[in-house]
């Protein structure tokens, strides 16, 4: 039975953000350069229970660093978007060109 | 060796799950212990600024994890015990203003002072009986757990720290605040009006042991809630825990009379500490073994 609730994924725009973020980059980000890079917008002790959460959503996948980093410690996680992400945010972009108003 | 992060995360073990640990926590740390190790090589003043930020937004983001550890208890219990607080808080302060403003002895522009100066006497008197009565209310309704158990045990230090800063910071000058609105003019101070140093000095035993005893009312009271739902995690357990804390309260302003009554050779400054006493033990009483039917 239909409940006509909608079933396509939601993007907070704290999760639309990392993703751009990610793509932009091109490759496996880290917590602290996704904040960084967000030049202020993301806040470093946020930013990694947004990631947990968007990992549990399916919108990234992480995976630790190969080598530990300098200095012994903890190896580093390195998130990356899926393809469903990507989609998501593509679709996003499709929806603000069409809906102007949508994108503000 | 202890590196940057290491204690943060061996906090959130305390109070996050696993999962927790890993999604939220060691990411965070990891990343605090990367930018250390590279701020080192450059200098002690930035590497010093690195770690205090870097341990700051992992005490957040262990904060963070906590609240999005899936379940809502926690937050629940927080919310519960601040509610129960603030209505028993306001009770307390309103119960004397009203008398006090029945016999126009509030002074005509002071009101909100005498109310402020009420406030850290009903917080003191409140605090250690609220958070164990809002664990009663939502602990029935949550599966016990390790987890849940030593997150509990964090709030009940938090509770018997805060406590214990309002007796020793707050409690004297707010005290004497009070009097003074009341009368009118400068008067001495009395024992409620004393710090706890001072009280040391003065060898006012009794009334450091209340303050000891209340102090350390939220670990018996919330052990004995614990074990309660233990034995009936339902309405009636709830219920049950409630009536155990009036009990507790009872006890605590009738102790020093039947002590004098019935005991009056050993030293008072024990009283306050029986009902302590009397539901710690009932909280770690052994278990009755169950009987096995073959």
């Amino acid at each position: 039975m239909r409940t006509g609730k909608s079933e396509v994924p939601r993007l907070s725009a704290k999760e639309q953000l990392i993703l751009d973020l990610m793509i932009a980059s091109r490759s496996a980000m880290y917590g602290l350069e996704l904040v960084a890079s967000s030049r202020g917008r993301l806040k470093r002790g946020t930013v990694y229970v947004t990631l947990a959460r968007m990992e549990n959503k399916g919108f990234v996948t992480s995976r630790h660093e190969d080598a530990p980093p300098d200095g012994g410690g903890l190896p580093r996680r390195l998130y990356s978007p899926t393809a469903l992400a990507r989609r998501l945010v593509e679709a996003h972009a499709q929806l603000a060109r069409l809906l102007p108003e949508f994108a503000r | 060796m202890t590196r940057p992060g290491d204690r943060v995360r061996r906090l959130a073990s305390l109070i996050c799950s696993e999962p927790t640990v890993r999604g939220i926590v060691d990411p965070a740390v990891s990343d605090l212990q990367f930018e250390y190790a590279r701020a080192v090589r450059t200098g002690r003043v930035r590497a010093w600024f690195i770690y205090t930020r870097g341990v700051l937004a992992c005490v957040e983001a262990v904060a963070g994890a906590w609240c999005a550890s899936g379940s809502r208890t926690l937050p629940r219990l927080l919310a519960w015990t601040a509610g129960v607080a603030t209505i028993l808080t306001a009770l307390l302060i309103w119960i004397p203003y009203r008398d006090l403003h029945a016999q126009a002895r509030v002074i005509v522009g002071e009101p909100w002072r005498v109310l402020m100066s009420l406030v850290p006497q009903a917080v003191v008197a409140v605090l250690p009986v609220a958070m164990p009565c809002a664990a009663a209310i939502v602990l029935r309704s949550a599966p016990a757990s390790a987890q849940l158990r030593r997150s509990i045990f964090m709030i009940t230090i938090a509770c018997a720290s805060t406590t214990l800063l309002i007796f020793a910071a707050i409690l004297p000058s707010a005290n004497q605040t009070f009097r003074e609105l009341v009368v009118g003019h400068p008067i001495w101070r009395g024992t409620n009006e004393l710090t706890l140093g001072e009280l040391w000095i003065q060898h006012a035993w009794f009334d450091l042991s209340v303050r000891g005893a209340f102090v350390c009312a939220p670990f018996a009271l919330t052990a004995f809630v614990w074990r309660v739902l233990e034995w009936q995690r339902n309405a009636v357990g709830s219920a049950l825990a409630i009536a155990a804390m009036v009990a507790y309260v009872a006890a605590f302003v009738a102790m020093p009379q039947l002590w004098r009554s019935f005991v009056p050779r050993v030293p008072i400054g024990w009283s306050p500490w029986v009902p302590n006493a009397l539901y710690l033990a009932a909280a770690f009483m052994p278990r009755r073994a169950r009987i096995v039917e073959h």
